[in-house]
């Protein structure tokens, strides 16, 4: 029966592995044309450099992804303090709202938000992209921060107000310490989103601002083209691992040290 | 601010609520994001829903969305079900592992299943020659790839949870693994399934760039449809309906899931 | 932790007001197709100027429609081909060019092609073309009989049921139906519900193995494709690169006699905040030395005479394909007809795609 399990396990990191795998093979070939295989080379990590617009457009994606992931944490934390200011049953319904954006699809959403924006009249370019990646980020820092937050808003902050704690004080000396940990959670799970979209980027882009997907999308089949861009994947993919792989011998050094003091 | 948690309500007025009003006003009258003018009811968009182009396209999502959902939970469940049980002391690794996939772009490891299924190919280089650009398999195994872990992190979360004390109570009840797993486990982890059925089939329905590029033009799902009519033609008010169209979808089926999960904690 | 939101703080600060700031000359939003200036040209305009340019690629000219409807971006000078400027001059999109802000622009040393194309147009007065071209038939030449059924049947190669070719089409319903539309006889431009129901029929029941825009050169070259309807440019440009790098070409066009031929132009929206930076970029892109180094990086035809013969003669190419409109050969300018019409061809295009 194990044996089942196993492969199923294999099959299902095959699959999700195996287009990165080809990324990194693209990124070390050394012809420009990616259906032919013509020697080993690393001239495309040096290219990432010299691509200007793929390099903005580098800078781009990080910048929101970092700048969004902030400020959505901020925001997300807050709008669970707030969630418990309201009646059980309000507080259902608004957790519900707030959930759409993560069930909608991608596509529904970025329509509507391109619609709210040229409504409201928003600039397309970094306000419009940066907006656009609080907005579908907030659910995902509400919905990891509140579990915890229920559980603290009964039992340590109304103690540290029985000790006689004012509220404000009580709230940044005994809350926030314990909900680090789950904000963190909620803004890897921000950054990852934000990393990786293309098609709400896609919608409100403009005034020149890509980033990584949108430089992607209009360069295929073009001459603009340029496979640095799978050297540039490639590089996150081991920056990732290498973090990884650091956690793992942590955790192992944990482990070993757990038994040393048995 | 904080007193009636206003400022998240108005948060979700102008971003949740505000769009589906737009969405609405645009599909059953004549405004529009476009132009300025009297509004005025005007139902002509509704067509689109008893157009052929509309017809197909929803049947060929439904039949994507089939697929990949099913493949992804036959693989899926098993995966999560193995993690959860795991005493590995690099268990959370494993899990770790599945999540470092979404950092890599998503459009480019669409482009490198694109780049393998064409006749001429890298894969030469290995005797290998695949021809599968616009058939079904290509996008099925192109949607699979790419929505599989969100299959898996909510079915693991449920999992993850359950009591293992409970597990204990279900073996003495159940001798046999098969019922302990059909009477208890799988029970328990219904809301954990729907919410991955929910992350796959709708993407799966929705996405226009994995069909457009892994079946040359050939494949037009929804998300198609609405990326068409918003970009290419500026039918605004057609994009609308079908997005509403999907977004009612998509409140029925988080209404299902609601059931089992008041508060949404299978999402993440 | 007090570092670390600090720091935090000080990168917002920073890239707000990075967002915020704008050189000494001001900025110039510019919306154009991809590939479609020679990069160069922008960094030395900067320099020249002090103003910054900010560039906007998009796929076609609806969805250049859609941006300048959308009034998301003010964008201050967009290249759109001339069915769109008549729509644009219609609606009242676009304004009127200051030509005497333009002093580079010498209109008699445009091509007398393009001279046909715009005078008399309604959108004579807001323009000044940037380069024009036909659609046609690019094609591998190491597929056996290939170039001969080409050049006996025309377009009729792309609409064959049970084709033994791999066929690429231009994911447009404009390009598309336009070439079933002509190989029918007809014209593209025809109203007739019928004529346009023939098309959608050949189109739906040909066997298309791909639809797509700027790939479909590079999959012909790959030898994915065998034939594909492109642009011009799309196949002059690989030709271009191909002799930059000494490779074998293994590749030719055909333009039928019956096909479209089309000219893009600068044009100015009417809500542009920087109309004098537009006409300082117009004024710059003619001049006839940038003119020719975009021409030797773009593949479509120079609409000025100087350029064209000297692009010509450099890479010594056949004149007959080259010049749009060669003497003597019927060529179909598109029009726009009303936003029905151009919902109608969307339509039908969606009909015959999705079988």
């Amino acid at each position: 029966m194990k044996w089942v399990f196993r492969s199923v396990l294999s099959l299902a990191y095959l699959v999700i592995y195996f287009p990165i795998v080809i990324i990194a093979f693209l990124s070390v070939n050394e012809s420009a044309r990616d259906y032919v295989f013509t020697g080993f080379s690393l001239k495309w990590y040096a290219a990432i450099t010299e691509e200007a617009a793929l390099l903005e457009a580098i800078i781009n994606t990080l910048t929101v992804a970092f700048l969004s992931t902030v400020i959505a944490t901020i925001l997300g934390t807050l709008f669970t303090v707030m969630l418990f200011q309201v009646k059980k049953r309000l507080r259902l319904r608004l957790l519900m709202l707030n959930n759409i954006p993560i069930v909608n699809p991608d596509i529904v959403t970025a329509f509507g938000l391109l619609s709210v924006m040229s409504v409201i009249g928003i600039r397309f370019g970094f306000p419009s992209m940066l907006l656009a990646h609080v907005f579908f980020s907030v659910p995902f820092v509400i919905l990891t921060v509140y579990p915890k937050y229920k559980t603290l808003e009964k039992e340590v902050y109304e103690a540290a107000l029985d000790l006689g704690a004012p509220p404000i004080l009580a709230w940044f000396k005994v809350v926030l310490p314990e909900l680090k940990g789950v904000m963190i959670a909620g803004a890897l799970i921000a950054f990852t989103m934000s990393i990786d979209d293309f098609v709400i980027s896609y919608f409100v882009y403009g005034s020149g601002y890509q980033n990584v997907s949108i430089w992607l999308y209009s360069r295929l089949g073009r001459r603009t083209f340029s496979p640095a861009i799978y050297a540039y994947n490639t590089l996150i993919m081991v920056v990732t691992a290498l973090v990884m792989v650091a956690i793992g011998l942590t955790i192992r050094k944990e482990k070993m040290h757990e038994k040393n003091m048995d | 601010m904080f007193k009636k948690a206003l400022a998240f309500r108005i948060w979700l007025f102008v971003f949740i609520v505000g769009p589906v009003l737009l969405l609405v006003l645009s599909a059953l009258t004549s405004y529009s994001i476009l132009r300025s003018g009297p509004i005025q009811v005007e139902f002509d968009a509704l067509s689109i829903l008893l157009d052929e182009i509309f017809i197909q396209a929803f049947l060929t999502s439904l039949k994507f969305a089939g697929y990949v959902t099913v493949i992804s939970l036959l693989i899926g469940y098993p995966v999560a079900y193995t993690l959860s049980q795991s005493k590995s002391p690099y268990k959370r690794l494993y899990i770790l592992a599945l999540i470092v996939p979404v950092w890599s772009n998503m459009l480019l490891r669409i482009i490198a299943f694109e780049k393998l299924f064409y006749p001429d190919s890298i894969l030469n280089l290995f005797g290998i020659q695949l021809d599968l650009i616009g058939t079904d398999l290509a996008i099925v195994i192109g949607m699979t790839s790419i929505y599989l872990p969100f299959m898996i992190f909510p079915i693991y979360a449920v999992l993850e949870k359950l009591d293992s004390r409970l597990l204990e109570a279900a073996s003495d009840l159940y001798a046999h693994p098969f019922k302990r797993f059909w009477y208890v486990i799988l029970p328990l982890s219904a809301g954990g399934i729907i919410s991955g059925v929910l992350m796959t089939a709708l993407p799966a329905m929705t996405t226009f760039a994995l069909p457009e590029r892994l079946s040359a033009g050939n494949t037009i799902l929804l998300g198609n449809l609405i990326e068409n009519y918003v970009m290419r033609t500026a039918q605004v008010d057609v994009a609308s309906v079908i997005a509403l169209g999907l977004l009612i979808l998509m409140i029925g089926f988080y209404r299902v899931l609601l059931r089992f999960d008041a508060e949404g904690e299978t999402l993440v | 932790m007090k570092k670390i939101w600090i720091s935090i703080t000080l990168l917002l600060l920073v890239t707000v007001l990075s967002a915020c700031g704008q050189s000494d000359g001001g900025t110039l939003n510019v919306l154009n197709w991809g590939d479609y200036i020679n990069p160069d040209l922008i960094t030395r305009f900067e320099e020249e100027t002090g103003i910054e340019v900010i560039y906007d690629e998009v796929g076609s000219n609806e969805e250049m429609d859609v941006r300048i409807q959308l009034a998301t971006t003010e964008y201050d000078l967009m290249v759109p081909s001339d069915y769109m400027m008549d729509k644009w001059v219609q609606e009242g999109q676009i304004q009127p060019l200051d030509f005497d802000l333009i002093p580079n622009y010498d209109a008699n040393n445009l091509m007398a092609g393009v001279v046909d194309l715009i005078d008399g147009e309604r959108f004579y007065d807001y323009t000044v073309p940037y380069f024009y071209g036909t659609i046609g038939l690019m094609y591998n030449t190491n597929v056996e009989g290939l170039a001969e059924a080409i050049e006996a049947r025309g377009f009729g190669v792309l609409f064959d049921q049970d084709s033994p070719y791999a066929i690429g089409m231009y994911d447009s319903p404009r390009d598309a139906l336009g070439a079933a539309l002509m190989h029918l006889g007809y014209s593209p431009n025809t109203e007739d519900a019928s004529h346009i129901q023939m098309a959608e029929t050949i189109l739906k029941f040909a066997n298309i193995a791909a639809y797509g825009e700027d790939d479909l050169n590079n999959r012909v070259i790959e030898g994915n494709l065998d034939v594909a309807l492109v642009y011009s440019g799309d196949y002059f440009d690989e030709l271009y690169a191909h002799e930059a790098e000494g490779l074998d070409v293994n590749f030719a066009y055909y333009a039928p006699e019956r096909t479209n031929v089309w000219v893009d132009g600068f044009v100015i929206p009417e809500n542009a905040n920087n109309v004098e930076a537009a006409h300082a970029f117009i004024n710059f892109m003619v001049d006839p030395d940038n003119a020719l180094d975009n021409a030797d990086y773009v593949g479509y035809t120079p609409v000025f005479t100087d350029t064209y013969e000297t692009i010509l003669a450099d890479f010594e190419l056949d004149a007959s394909i080259f010049n749009p409109i060669p003497s003597g050969q019927t060529r179909y300018i598109y029009q726009f007809l009303s936003s029905a019409h151009n919902e109608a061809l969307l339509e039908a295009f969606n009909r015959a795609k999705s079988n």
